[in-house]
């Protein structure tokens, strides 16, 4: 269990009264991951929303060319930084997760299962809507900022970046 | 207005009741553009939330330091059953492509503000249309991220 006055500290949660910060911390883990360490893989089923509390966790996907292995690349699209909130895809439906998360230093991170989340929502609709405004406005930001990195592609003006300095 | 029974038939309005529906019909409107015409453009404040019904709808994107001129590069297309313009139900309710269509188009154009009022007063249709335009989100950060892979390959 995490201490409900962490979670205020975030802004996804900042709408929560404290009977909903309670029972939400109640659903968190405190985790941590060394450099390297995996902490959710593209295609698993999102089942989390996870806080980096401390350290660094870089999002890829691979991307393979059948019959060529040597081609098989990871693409680092972002680095959540202390603060932040990743796997929003477990509270927007098909709630499966379209990147691997990966510790690029050691880190310690909230995970707070959705599913709890959700049935939380069920109760209250304004915590429902605010959670989901969040997320997709999460969502929003990154599909704006992988349009401009395409956009940038294509233009000529980004060398490719395969992996993060 | 349009048709309650036209919104029904869409999987995005597919969880609304019969008094959603009819909130949301009572705000729409059906629009159609002939040819290729500039729908909105990236940066402007979203107006209207859009519902493609024929026709199709290219979403473009440029950089500030590009040269290619105000369209950019194509970054999406949308096909009829799609939203577009999402920003409109999305703060900071700023859209982040420039639409164009592609050839003679017919879409269900509903007002933001008005959508926005509706959702202050049912949050239980801010949540569900809320969570549709943040699938839409998803599966069009996924093609793009194809394409980006697509690109760097």
């Amino acid at each position: 269990m995490v201490g409900p006055e962490v979670l205020r500290n975030y802004r996804i949660f900042s709408i929560c009264n404290s009977e909903q910060l309670k029972n939400i911390a109640q659903l968190a883990e405190d985790l941590s991951f060394k450099k390297g360490e995996i902490i959710f893989e593209e295609g698993e089923s999102a089942e989390a929303i996870y806080i980096l509390l401390r350290g660094s966790v870089e999002l890829y996907f691979t991307v393979e060319v059948e019959y060529k292995p040597e081609l098989r690349k990871e693409l680092f699209f972002d680095v959540i930084k202390p603060g932040e909130v990743f796997g929003i895809s477990a509270l927007i439906p098909p709630k499966v997760l379209t990147a691997t998360a990966r510790a690029s230093h050691p880190s310690r991170v909230v995970r707070i299962k959705a599913e709890a989340v959700l049935e939380l929502c069920g109760l209250d609709e304004e915590l429902a809507y605010q959670l989901m405004r969040w997320a997709a406005e999460a969502a929003l930001e990154r599909l704006s900022a992988t349009r401009l990195q395409l956009a940038a592609i294509w233009a000529g003006e980004l060398q490719l970046n395969n992996g993060p300095a | 207005m349009v048709s309650p029974e036209l919104l029904r038939q869409y999987p995005f309005f597919g969880l609304l009741s019969d008094t959603q529906l009819k909130e949301i019909a009572m705000i729409a409107e059906e629009v159609t553009v002939d040819g290729k015409v500039k729908i909105f453009g990236k940066g402007d404040r979203a107006e209207a939330l859009y519902f493609l019904l024929d026709g199709s709808v290219e979403l473009y994107n440029y950089t500030e330091t590009s040269a290619l001129g105000e369209n950019g590069i194509l970054v999406g297309t949308i096909n009829p059953g799609e939203p577009f313009a999402i920003s409109a139900v999305i703060e900071p309710h700023i859209l982040t492509s420039t639409a164009w269509s592609a050839r003679p188009s017919r879409a269900i154009k509903i007002e933001a503000g008005r959508l926005r009022e509706l959702f202050e007063q049912d949050r239980r249709l801010a949540f569900l249309l809320t969570r549709q335009a943040a699938s839409a989100a998803m599966d069009r950060l996924n093609a793009a991220r194809v394409q980006l892979a697509a690109a760097l390959v």
